[in-house]
């Protein structure tokens, strides 16, 4: 019988241990590892945030569905791992002592750690920015943006500042999703007029979202993410300051740089400014009690798979992309999710004539991040069962399917519908712009709002495991 | 000469909000999502 070892229990890591449950029948120990008690459905709390949607219709709690799946639950945090000797150790929620787990496999898919230190003033527990990264952070968001709207009701006037919170960030899309709903949700009261919002970002060009932006054929025009960014910015008043790296934050500023090293002071009354992900604190050490944390992961922290490391950006292509998600050094060790380290951004990395790099991380979606986790389960059976590895799920051979909400509601809602193929620019295959134009789409409208909720509804039925749910992709 | 900007027509702005086009293109882009999901999954052998 074998032991596998979940770290994490996100989009990668809980659909890996659904798949692996599914397809092992109970024949193998399957035990994940996570801090959390609930899945956080994370795209949804953009509509935590601007007070639209309550936090507990984003969660369900894990230890039910494990328990339905046959899967062992550890509430506890992933502190070592021990490859030489397979096996991890854990600290459990609320506890001092850690806990020995032994394995035959692991699946590290423990997710960003949010580096919110990388800035200082950032973020809400030290500093004096908003985030809706995680459930208590967008309650916590929501409370400040409604205090926000009374104050704007009495007839005061407000600077709302939304984006990315240093040069390195990712999930730039999100911070788009918060900043159009903010816009509709006071155009919705009647407040529009008394704020300015200005949207400040790391993208080298508007509509980037950390994917070096999309094109795609309308008519006859080839349609880019930056023309339909730029589009909604107009329509919607609202400013932006682009290419930029924040240095620090205060109670009134924002202290950014740019790429033609400007420094800049932005005012603000409320801010938005998503952090940069860094990979979790995980000790990893070799038989002889030695750090081996350079060998396993990247400078970031994130799980080495096997991707090609070391390329400059301008000769990164396709090819390097990983496709199994194993590391290459101990067989039995797959990364997935945010968790595995890329080989590159696909944004165009920059660097100011000061030094300061301001280099958009890549960014994965839930959907792309559920791909990496059932590639690495699956070749995980593969080994379990004797054969090679035969699952592949590169980001450079899939697609990327995005909404981006702007406005939630099914009959006044407006949303961005993206999809791209594949996410990362695969020039290899697909020629001039790396990518399938024929398959890209870059749309707002109400079908987008319409997805957006289903997809919500639909995730969370599937990752509960409730009927059907294999259908659901 | 500097290229003009993109700018929604009226026109785009209707096709947005409407109902009965939107429904329409909802089908459309799910089963262009659907398509994409199944070219994805090639890479799955293990089943």
């Amino acid at each position: 019988m074998a032991k596998i070892v979940i770290a994490g229990s996100g989009f990668a890591g809980h659909y890996a241990a659904l798949i692996l449950a599914d397809r092992l029948k109970g024949n193998h120990e399957i035990t994940v590892v996570t801090p959390n008690e609930t899945f956080n459905f994370i795209p949804s709390l953009i509509w935590v945030g601007v007070g639209q949607m309550p936090v507990e219709k984003t969660q369900f709690p894990l230890k039910p569905v494990y328990d339905k799946f046959g899967i062992k639950y550890e509430r506890a945090f992933l502190t070592e791992v021990h490859p030489d000797d397979n096996y991890v150790m854990v600290k459990p929620v609320g506890s001092e002592q850690e806990k020995r787990l032994n394995y035959d496999y692991l699946l590290v898919a423990t997710g960003p750690k949010l580096n919110f230190d990388a800035t200082p003033g950032l973020g809400p527990d030290k500093g004096y920015t908003h985030s809706v990264c995680t459930p208590p952070h967008a309650v916590e968001t929501a409370k400040a943006y409604l205090e926000l709207v009374k104050r704007l009701e009495k007839g005061d006037k407000a600077k709302i500042v939304i984006g990315t919170g240093h040069g390195g960030c990712t999930c730039q899309g999100a911070g788009f999703e918060f900043i159009t709903n903010v816009h509709n949700d006071l155009v919705n009261r009647g407040l529009r007029d008394k704020v300015e919002i200005t949207w400040l970002s790391n993208e080298p060009k508007l509509g980037d979202f950390g994917i070096d932006g999309l094109e795609a054929k309308r008519g006859s025009l080839i349609f880019t993410s930056e023309m339909m960014a730029e589009a909604i910015f107009y329509d919607y008043g609202i400013n932006y300051e682009i290419r930029s790296h924040v240095h620090k934050v205060d109670e009134k500023k924002i202290y950014t740089e740019n790429l033609d090293g400007e420094f800049k002071e932005i005012e603000y009354d409320f801010a938005m400014l998503l952090p940069p992900f860094a990979g979790q604190p995980i000790k990893w050490i070799d038989k002889h009690g030695n750090d081996i944390k350079d060998k396993m992961c990247n400078p970031a922290g994130f799980v080495k798979v096997d991707a090609v490391y070391g390329k400059p950006y301008e000769e990164l292509d396709g090819p390097d992309w990983p496709k199994t998600y194993q590391n290459p050094i101990y067989k039995n060790i797959f990364a997935a999710g945010i968790a595995f380290a890329p080989p590159g951004p696909l944004s165009k990395p920059g660097k100011s004539p000061n030094g300061t790099i301001i280099a958009p991380a890549p960014p994965r979606t839930g959907y792309t991040a559920e791909l990496s986790g059932k590639a690495a389960a699956l070749n995980i059976v593969d080994m379990i069962e004797g054969r090679e590895l035969q699952n592949t799920a590169s980001m450079a051979e899939t697609p990327g399917l995005c909404v981006a909400s702007m406005k939630n509601g099914i009959f006044g809602g407006m949303a961005g519908t993206i999809a791209i193929f594949p996410v990362a620019r695969n020039r290899a295959k697909y020629g001039e712009y790396g990518r399938d134009l024929d398959s890209c789409v870059a749309e707002p409208g109400k079908a987008g709002a319409w997805f957006k909720l289903g997809l919500h509804y639909a995730f969370l039925w599937k990752l509960q495991g409730k009927a059907f749910w294999k259908l659901i992709p | 000469m500097a290229q003009a900007k993109f700018r929604f027509s009226d026109s785009d702005r209707r096709i947005m909000h409407s109902l009965i086009s939107q429904f329409f293109r909802a089908i459309s882009l799910a089963f262009h999502f659907l398509k994409l999901v199944k070219r994805g999954e090639k890479g799955y052998k293990t089943h």
